[in-house]
């Protein structure tokens, strides 16, 4: 058992999901992450949507993220979108727009080893947080910056959420139904997913590049030119052809796929054919072996111009099966097959079981559930919940005695001051 | 010659991968200043080489989009690992390498004895990162997998796309870059313990699957609501919904826009429509307003649409972020590349001229340090363009035995 961030500190100061996902990877690590947090700001789309959310709203939304859709006494510590992420992480509270706050976060600075946000632009200015001032403070600092459009330029002060940078960025124009205009297109924040990872990786990389250099570094990392590497190859076509891509719908532009509807409530299977052979070989197990043998499916360009009619041979089969039986028997058969996970499903399903990626974990505010673990398995540091999601303030004591050590006196001042709590202050919404 | 300067100047990489995923965690080890030597098999190496797009659509091997890109900054060494020779070139490569990565079928890299066992046993301090669909282990460790089925089981398929109709996936193969993206930090976690710790070399086991049922793409906030309320994610939902209206794409004048100014943004939205009676209307106010789908109908007809409509997308976005109001213009790939002050501002594509390819724009850096961490040293190699040089700079061969092993067909 080795954990490779083992004392490094960071300051987290992260809001929504990319830099969260990316700190969740870090604490995993053994990283001591502590979050700054303020119970006199609520962070929208945090802890939630609101600090103190109706409770009867809540009954009518479409989803809800708390436990038996009730934000309960501290919804804060409730919420699912805030909670997947936030186990091995400790918080505190303070009051970064006071003169006492300021002097606890430079405090902070000094004994930490990165600091990393994704607030909107001017939020670290206006805080005075900037990196030539933060690095005065610990010159070995390595600072990590994200937005969806990065720190410089003329949309920098854009703020949105992954789903509005995916659409500036191209990623919705690809996306869709392709009979239909942008009604069908999911609200898609793959750009989230994908910033959290590369923060992750490039703090790491900064902190081993301070090991060479003995310097910190200050990183600007754009959601958007993080995410357009992943649509590599469509803005290399128009680069080279001028070829403006569109939405191909689950279809491809070299094999042949599709996703159809299975028996059951909204149930599904994708199906991917790479070749005739496996034309032929899905007629065998849906037994028309007389459709694998026709010419108008021999090879993958005429298959290509008969993908409607595959489209629907393979439908008036699957409307007839269990998705999952489906998928065992195309897989037998060795055909590229899997089903739509909806979330019981993917619970249940034997591979994500036999690797044990769902664990339980019994939080004090919202109760005993599985969780899901993480995107990879490491021979000597294996997943491990040290510590539950975290509650707002839970680690005030353990950060301003041991770690700052602050005098009885100047953590009562702070007390005094109401910026220590484990609860938002009561105006808040 | 990686650039002193670069993070990952001091790092060497083995690269097994092909395709997509493990190309794209090497290309982000290579244009971070890590040593990569990319080892194809013969006769034509990586199948990116075929995937395109190509220029004026002519296929050719060196000519591959797709393989350009994926590829920055690498060496190519065409080896036959059938051959016990070729293999014996990848075990001498490693002894000195910080990183192997690699993306066969599972238990390929062991019946070639290239496995991790025995590469550790050459170089204790090896990190071995394997990518595979399923991950090394469990029931359907063989099984086959695709873009569309990996996004279907692993990702959050289940709730895109209109009900009635097939679930989507997204455009594009984000799937197999985040997997890769994933495989560049695990690595980068094991690498950092060796060189910081002192410990011995990590085996990661990347599964593809995996990497989008823990991904922040909605998917762990959607499982874990799940066990919270018994609820399945219902199809089109839409992350942020509890936001209320307006929320989501909409029209405008030449194209459209997406728009969350709903919930706690109410206030932005009305200040921004300049209809200060419309705060406490309780036909739209929050919070019942607000999730009334009456009241979104009536605002989105009556209000909220016939505004959009006066205006562009780039004025409506303007508009909206003066009033902080999350928000962003649907742009078309063209769009992107072309009318993008943001991405020219910052540089951001790179004109990559290549030996048979010719200079064409490329996605650059992810990230952006004044010390220029990221860099583009040189285009994709040709196939096989490194074997000599690393023969003998990296193994000391003489000429007439890498003359012997070109001949024999072990390389080229």
């Amino acid at each position: 058992m080795s954990l490779p961030l083992k004392g490094i500190r960071i300051l987290d100061m992260t809001v929504v999901w990319a830099g969260p996902y990316s700190t969740m990877f870090l604490a995993d690590m053994g990283a001591e992450v502590i979050r700054v947090e303020s119970i006199n700001v609520f962070p929208s789309a945090t802890r939630g949507q609101q600090a103190r959310p109706n409770k009867e709203a809540e009954a009518h939304r479409p989803t809800s993220m708390y436990p038996n859709r009730d934000p309960g006494e501290r919804a804060w510590n409730r919420s699912s979108m805030f909670n997947a992420h936030s186990r091995n992480k400790h918080s505190i509270t303070i009051n970064l727009a006071s003169k006492e706050g300021k002097n606890i976060f430079k405090r902070l600075v000094e004994v930490s080893d990165v600091f990393i946000e994704n607030n909107a632009l001017g939020s670290m200015e206006r805080l005075g947080f900037t990196y030539p001032t933060l690095s005065k403070w610990n010159q070995q600092l390595v600072m990590l910056s994200s937005t969806g459009m990065g720190q410089t330029g003329p949309w920098a002060h854009f703020r949105g959420f992954g789903l509005h940078f995916e659409a500036l960025y191209g990623h919705a124009s690809v996306t869709g139904y392709p009979d239909m205009d942008v009604d069908g297109v999911p609200s898609s924040v793959a750009a989230d997913a994908a910033a959290g990872a590369a923060i992750a990786f490039n703090v790491v990389m900064g902190l081993h590049n301070r090991t060479k250099t003995g310097k910190g570094a200050f990183i600007d990392l754009s959601q958007g030119e993080n995410f357009v590497p992943h649509l590599g190859e469509l803005f290399m076509d128009y680069s080279m052809n001028e070829n403006v891509a569109q939405s191909m719908g689950n279809r491809d532009s070299i094999i042949v796929q599709g996703c159809y509807q299975c028996k059951g409530d909204d149930e599904w299977i994708a199906i991917s054919l790479t070749s005739p052979q496996d034309w032929k070989t899905l007629m065998t197990v849906i037994g028309a072996t007389h459709l694998g043998n026709d010419p108008k499916f021999s090879s993958l360009r005429s298959m290509h111009d008969n993908h409607d009619e595959i489209d629907e041979i393979i439908s008036l089969w699957t409307r007839t099966q269990d998705n999952l039986e489906a998928f065992r028997s195309l897989q037998a058969a060795g055909i590229v097959a899997g089903p739509v996970l909806n979330e019981p499903l993917a619970y249940q399903d034997p591979q994500l079981q036999s690797r044990d990626f769902f664990t339980e974990i019994t939080h004090a505010d919202a109760g005993t559930h599985l969780y899901p673990t993480t995107a990879f398995k490491m021979s000597n540091t294996p997943f491990e919940v040290r510590k539950p999601p975290v509650r707002l303030g839970e680690d005030n004591d353990y950060v301003y005695r041991e770690v700052l050590k602050l005098t009885e006196q100047e953590y009562d001042n702070l007390k005094q001051l109401g910026q220590i709590g484990m609860d938002y202050e009561e105006n808040i919404p | 010659m990686p650039v002193a300067t670069q993070p990952l100047s001091d790092i060497k990489v083995i690269d097994l991968t092909q395709g997509i995923a493990g190309p794209y965690a090497t290309k982000l080890l290579a244009d971070y200043g890590a040593e990569v030597l990319k080892i194809e098999r013969p006769p034509s190496g990586d199948p990116a080489r075929t995937f395109g797009p190509f220029p004026s659509n002519q296929k050719h091997p060196e000519k591959s989009g797709a393989f350009l890109l994926l590829n920055t900054n690498k060496q190519s060494i065409m080896v036959d690992l059938k051959r016990s020779q070729g293999r014996d070139i990848v075990r001498a490569l490693v002894s000195t390498a910080d990183l192997v990565i690699e993306n066969f079928r599972p238990g390929v890299m062991d019946q070639l004895g290239l496995g991790q066992e025995a590469l550790k046993s050459i170089n204790s301090k090896l990190t071995f990162t394997s990518i595979s669909n399923f991950g090394q282990t469990g029931p359907y460790r063989d099984y086959k997998a695709s873009e569309l089925t990996l996004f279907a089981m692993g990702g959050v398929m289940n709730r895109n796309g209109l009900l009635g109709r097939p679930p989507l996936k997204l455009g594009g193969n984000h799937v197999q870059y985040q997997a890769g993206n994933i495989a560049a930090m695990a690595s980068m976690f094991s690498l950092f313990n060796v060189k910081h710790q002192d410990e011995d070399g990590q085996y990661i086991d990347i599964a593809i699957f995996e990497t989008q049922a823990a991904s922040y793409n909605a998917r762990m906030p959607m499982l874990l609501a799940y066990q919270y309320t018994g609820e399945r994610t219902p199809r089109t939902d839409v992350p942020g919904s509890g936001f209320g209206y307006p929320t989501g794409f909409y029209p405008c004048q030449d194209g459209y826009v997406n728009i969350t100014g709903g919930g706690a943004f109410w206030p932005r939205t009305v200040a921004l429509l300049g209809m200060p009676e419309l705060l406490n209307d309780p036909r739209f106010a929050p919070p019942m307003g607000q999730v009334s789908p009456e009241g979104r109908e009536v605002f989105e007809t009556e209000i909220w649409i016939p505004w959009l409509l006066e205006r562009t997308k780039l004025e409506v976005v303007e508009q909206c972020q003066e009033y902080e109001i999350l928000s962003g213009a649907f742009n078309t790939i063209d769009e992107v590349m072309d009318n993008n002050p943001q991405f020219e501002a910052r540089n951001y594509w790179q004109i990559i001229d290549h030996p048979e390819a010719g200079p064409f724009r490329y996605p650059g850096a992810p990230s952006f340090t004044s010390e220029k961490w990221w860099q583009i040293r040189s285009p994709a190699p040709l196939l096989g363009q490194h074997t000599r040089s690393i023969l003998s700079s990296h193994l000391h061969y003489s000429d007439t035995s890498i003359e012997d092993l070109v001949l024999s067909g072990i390389v080229g």
